[in-house]
């Protein structure tokens, strides 16, 4: 279903549809994505890898090399503006600066070469244009917010000094400092321990608290998506599978897809020894199934599931799924209490 | 995989397209092929000639610079330290001047000193010094200062024993007047007077010698004197003011201003440079090619030079195959030498049966062998080989050594030899052949550049182990015992036979050296050993 | 940082001590006589009064120890062919080598570094594909041959520049570089293309490195995210490259000077080994190898400069 750009969204991803070059040939590994981010929202991005949740949001800020990637559909709005229109010199400006973005591995992710402090003042004097005594002593603020003790000294300091939780925090320090509308975490806590994941996490839901800061958050850990997220993109094989509500993703999952993720999620009082696994595997871009991605795994496919792909559409109150069975899981899960 | 292909296809094109374009500009001069004699002592000009046609007085320039390229490296700008009169004499002969000359049929002429008397019982001889000589550093030239460099190098401090080789029978020099003194032998020695002519006849300013300045300052009484050296890259000479002889202008000679001599050892090196112009001639061309891009080239000119190389095949006598003397015939006779000047030597070389060049007055065409492969298989029979032989040879790793060791390999297979192949650094081979009488057979070069018939017939033993060769070490005496010309060549030839006969070495041939220079250049001599002289060259621009 | 600077300066006196009993040995081992180096027309009894005036007929470890006490009181002694001091032949041929040698360097790297960037930016596209192209055919090229080309072209066929000889900068700096533009290009050229092939890979590897990514993130443009972020980076690689180079830019050397006529050491070493002239072998040598050493801890030291991680680590 089309939409027009919603003017409630602060960033939408309308049919986005990007591509990779498998010997030589461009084969598409997102297909028609669909969604938006409201402003101060926290809006988690779930699947496994090779869902294409990554590519997405680096398509925001057009951080995907050219070739081999390429860009075969759609928009992406903010503020009015197409940002796959834009000029490179336009998009510079937006990013690091309206939009931010922080990354997976925070040990590789500075550049070891150079100080902290030069780093995130290299920003700030970008797009702000202070002065260097001027960005610095921003820069320790931005420190000072994300919780690292002695800004000032730190400001020396070469990543290589600092633990893997300080560096993520400096990222986003850096990410912050220009007071972007939205931050893209893309897996910020994955490579860190669970204390430390901890720690960043509840930073994120302080800063979201604190300077109404939006964040898409793209994670593979539905634990943390329950911690921090108010609404879930949920996507497989590189296309959207189901948007919700965090209470109705947990509560009342609509798509077998999630169904299985939230099986597969290990609990405490979990009474049988086997973790539950999904039964088969992620198809690769080349070898996509025909009709729904997901129906060679799926436990309610028919055959109409192998000839056509579902749309994505509305189950009530914003709740989207793409799935021709959703009424039928709907119905199970009342009758199962 | 799409890029990488055309990538390779890029860089082979590059690679073509580079190796097209040198090609195309480095064939410059058609390369005519020249008569090759097999007498080549015809094209062979005897050692005095004037290298241009310009002989009378007018149109004589003064003024210029001649650069030369020396091929080896120098020694020492100090007689005494040099014992190589062909290498270092290139540059000794325009700095330094001998008591006595040779001219070109090895006539001993007049030099510092202007007349020469041997006495009759031949143990003393007198010289008339010239009276108008001086030396570099305006020292004056005489009997006192020839003395002092005489009794210098018989002298224990003077330490240069290849004067003391030749010095051998010279006892005491005599002062008998200003310009006169008498050099008394202990024994008749004809070579004494050759040797005035080579390195011990140089004259060296006493000043030096006694300061022991003669390599950092070097004063001697020849028409150029040292301005600069640069060790192991070059010397620059500049004409001496007070130089006695005159020039056809009356005026005192040199007529060049200065002489820059380069060393240059790598012979393409030598011709790209002579070629562009940034040297006006070379010592002698070191490769066929070189002397075959010069020979009718326009704007230059080609000369033999009369020195020449005699290359070998010597024998370990300790080896027990090579001890049998039929073995070694039978190789002399399985060497076709004319193959060996043709191809190896591509025509610019001469077959003789020893190590005198045809023009010398000491020439033997003595010569037991000649390219009999049937012989030289009887001959491998009767030694016991009829089934075949294996031997090794040593070589030095350069041209034209190393093609000749295969072209003998390739005639010695076609009687039944087989010979192994080994090369090595020079040295190396010195070390293997000469010092340690060791090895099998080894490929080497005797220079001769007309210097004394007596050494000349010496450096035929360097290689030989003489303890074998008895005989030998009790002819060469005699050889210089007697200065009647008829009873030297007596046994000169008799020691040429006891050599051949015996085979102590395989004579394989002599090569022809050819040097080009600038059409410009005028008057280069070689009256004296086969090096240079420039005291009477003029530029024609 | 200073402390670091002396203790690499003693560790350099070992590794001497070492290159010099290795090169003693090897001059004892290498058959052949000095003597005859001059020439093959020396007599008998010349070979053997020129090693007792030369002490060569002395024990080995004797003259090894006179050698040493002699070098550190800097008498590098004389040469057994021409008698005079070495340390003249070497103020005066040492220059020349070093000029040539710097010359060469400042011309590849100034043509080296741009191109390997160019490449590895515009991977895969026509400027990428021609500069690899000229580094594979620089690499093959001997440095001999494209030296002889260049005097075929220059000097015979367009007569612009001369074939050979140097004249000093101290006498004329022009005179002296039309003499070294050719030698440099020529023994530059390989060094040059070994470089722009570690460039661009060095580049390439830096590229794809995620700080490269955030540094995209942040806004910065195309150019403050290569000559910042990842030039930095690729340095490390590139100078231990050039470090490793310059040893072999020494022996490059040797060919060079020969073909250009320059009085180097290069070519000095090359015919002293051949004339067997020991001393003068040995004290190149030992020269040559003590630029080496100084210009492998020069190359530490600006590691250290560019990488904050090695110099911190090391003060631990």
């Amino acid at each position: 279903m089309k939409q027009e750009t919603n003017q409630e969204y602060l960033l939408e991803i309308k049919d986005l549809t990007t591509a990779f070059l498998f010997d030589g040939k461009p084969v598409p590994v997102t297909v028609n994505v669909s969604y938006g981010i409201k402003k101060g929202e926290i809006l988690g991005i779930v699947g496994e890898s090779g869902s294409g949740k990554s590519v997405t949001v680096k398509s925001v800020l057009r951080l995907l090399p050219s070739p081999p990637s390429s860009i075969l559909n759609g928009e992406i709005y903010f503020h009015g503006q197409n940002l796959l229109t834009l000029k490179e010199k336009e998009m510079q400006k937006i990013r690091g600066n309206k939009i931010s973005m922080i990354f997976q591995e925070p040990m590789t992710s500075l550049n070891p070469v150079y100080t902290c402090g030069n780093q995130i003042t290299e920003t700030i004097m970008l797009h702000q244009h202070l002065s260097k005594e001027e960005a610095l002593k921003k820069a320790a603020r931005m420190l000072d917010l994300v919780g690292i003790p002695a800004p000032e000294s730190r400001l020396k300091s070469y990543p290589h000094q600092l633990s893997g939780g300080m560096r993520q925090r400096v990222m986003i320090a850096m990410a912050l400092s220009c007071e972007p509308e939205l931050l893209i975490a893309d897996e910020p806590t994955t490579a860190l321990d669970p204390t430390i994941q901890a720690q960043i996490i509840t930073l994120i839901k302080e800063l979201r608290d604190s300077i109404g800061l939006s964040v898409m958050y793209i994670t593979h850990d539905l634990a943390v998506v329950a911690e921090i997220c108010d609404r879930v993109v949920v996507m497989y094989a590189g296309m959207v599978m189901e948007i919700a509500e965090i209470r109705d993703l947990f509560h009342a999952p609509l798509h077998p897809y999630t169904q299985g993720l939230m099986q597969a999620m290990p609990r405490i009082n979990q009474q049988s020894e086997m973790l539950y696994n999904i039964p088969g595997m992620v198809p690769h871009a080349t070898q996509m199934p025909t009709g729904c991605r997901f129906q060679p795994r799926c436990p309610y496919a028919t055959e109409v599931c192998s000839q056509a792909c579902p749309e994505l559409v509305d189950a009530g109150d914003g709740h989207m799924v793409r799935c021709f069975h959703y009424e039928k899981l709907r119905k199970e899960r009342v009758q199962n209490g | 995989m799409k890029m990488a292909n055309m990538k390779r296809a890029l860089a082979i094109l590059l690679v073509f397209a580079s190796l097209f374009s040198l090609a195309a500009c480095g064939s410059g001069t058609n390369e005519e092929v020249l008569a090759t004699d097999d007498d080549a002592s015809a094209s062979v000009e005897s050692p005095a000639t004037e290298v241009s046609a310009a002989e009378t007085g007018n149109g004589i320039k003064r003024g210029g610079v001649l650069t030369v390229a020396k091929m080896t490296n120098i020694t020492s700008l100090d007689p005494t330290k040099s014992s190589s009169i062909d290498n270092d004499g290139f540059v000794l002969a325009q700095i330094f001047e001998t008591l006595l000359r040779q001219d070109e049929e090895g006539n001993i002429i007049d030099g510092l000193a202007e007349s020469y008397e041997v006495a009759e019982d031949g143990l003393s001889i007198t010289f008339k010094l010239r009276e108008d000589v001086v030396f570099h550093d305006g020292e004056k030239f005489n009997a006192e200062a020839a003395k002092f460099n005489l009794d210098w190098y018989i002298s224990e401090e003077c330490g240069h024993i290849n004067y003391s080789s030749e010095l051998t029978y010279v006892d005491s020099i005599d002062l008998i007047d200003e310009y006169t003194i008498r050099m008394n032998m202990s024994a008749v020695d004809a070579s004494i007077l050759a040797s005035m002519t080579g390195l011990c006849g140089y004259m060296i300013s006493p000043k030096t010698i006694k300061e022991g300045t003669i390599a950092t300052n070097p004063a001697g009484t020849g028409a150029f004197k040292v301005k600069e050296y640069v060790e192991g890259d070059h010397v620059t000479l500049e004409a001496f003011e007070n130089y006695y002889r005159m020039g056809e202008d009356g005026k005192p000679l040199p007529y060049l201003d200065e002489v820059v001599i380069k060393i240059m050892t790598d012979d393409a090196v030598r011709s790209a440079n002579l070629e562009s112009g940034d040297i006006d001639g070379v010592d002698y061309h070191g490769s066929t090619n070189s002397i075959l891009k010069f020979e009718n080239k326009e704007g230059f000119q080609s000369h033999t030079v009369p020195s020449v190389n005699n290359y070998f095949v010597s024998f370990n006598l300790n080896n027990e195959v090579l001890a049998d003397i039929r073995v070694r015939q039978a190789m002399a006779y399985a060497v076709d030498r004319q193959e060996f000047i043709d191809v190896v030597l591509e025509g610019y070389g001469t077959t003789v049966p020893f190590v005198v060049r045809k023009d010398q007055w000491y020439y033997s065409d003595y010569n037991p062998y000649t390219y009999d492969p049937e012989k030289a298989k009887e001959l491998l029979a009767e030694a016991g080989y009829a089934d075949g032989l294996t031997v090794k040879m040593y070589y030095i790793s350069r041209e034209p050594d190393a093609t000749a060791v295969q072209l003998i390999q390739a005639q010695f297979a076609e009687v039944g030899i087989t010979m192994e192949l080994e090369g090595m650094d020079r040295l190396a081979w010195i070390d293997l052949v000469r010092t340690q009488k060791s090895g099998e057979l080894g490929f080497g070069v005797l220079a001769n550049f007309g210097y004394d018939a007596s050494r000349q017939f010496n450096s035929t033993t360097y290689y030989v182990d003489t303890t074998k060769a008895t005989r030998l070490t009790e002819l060469l005496p005699k050889t210089r015992a007697s200065f009647d010309r008829d009873e030297r060549l007596k046994s000169l030839h008799e020691y040429q036979k006891e050599y051949l006969d015996n085979c102590y070495h395989l004579f394989v041939g002599q090569n022809q050296r050819i040097t080009s220079y600038k059409d410009t250049v005028q008057n280069v001599n070689y009256h004296w050993y086969a090096v240079a002289k420039y005291d009477e060259v003029w530029l024609s621009e | 940082m200073a402390k670091k600077i002396v203790r690499k300066v003693l560790l350099m006196l070992p590794v001497l001590f070492l290159v010099s009993i290795i090169l003693f040995t090897l001059m004892e081992v290498l058959p052949g006589d000095a003597a005859y180096g001059l020439g093959s027309d020396v007599s008998d009894e010349y070979i053997q009064q020129f090693r007792e005036e030369h002490g060569l007929d002395k024990p080995a470890y004797v003259r090894y120890l006179d050698w040493v006490t002699n070098m550190l009181k800097g008498d590098f002694g004389v040469s057994l062919i021409s008698g005079l001091p070495i340390i003249d032949r070497i103020k005066v041929r040492f220059p020349v080598t070093l000029e040539l040698t710097l010359l060469s360097m400042i011309v590849a790297v100034v043509i080296a570094i741009p191109a390997g960037i160019l490449s590895a930016v515009k991977r895969n596209t026509l400027p990428d594909y021609l500069t690899s192209v000229l580094a594979m055919v620089g690499v093959t090229i001997p440095p001999f041959w494209l030296g002889m080309l260049m005097v075929l072209l220059f000097s015979i066929t367009l007569g612009w520049l001369p074939a050979s000889g140097y004249v000093e900068l101290t006498e004329s700096v022009s005179e002296n570089l039309t003499r070294m533009i050719m030698p440099a290009l020529a023994l530059g050229t390989q060094f040059a293309a070994t470089v722009t092939r570690q460039t661009r890979s060095a580049f390439l590897e830096t590229l794809d490195q995620d700080y490269i990514v955030t540094a995209k993130a942040k806004g910065l443009p195309q150019r403050v995210v290569i000559w910042k972020h990842a030039l930095r980076n690729a340095l490390i690689p590139i100078v231990t490259t050039i470090g490793m180079q310059t040893g072999r830019l020494f022996g490059g050397a040797v060919v060079i000077e020969t073909v250009f006529t320059l009085p180097g050491i290069g070519r000095e070493i090359v015919n002293s080994i051949l004339l067997r002239d020991y001393p003068v072998v040995m004290a190149l040598i030992m020269i040559v190898a003590f630029i080496v050493i100084v210009i492998n801890t020069l190359i530490d030291i600006i590691h250290g400069l560019i990488d904050p991680r090695i110099s911190q680590s090391q003060q631990r």
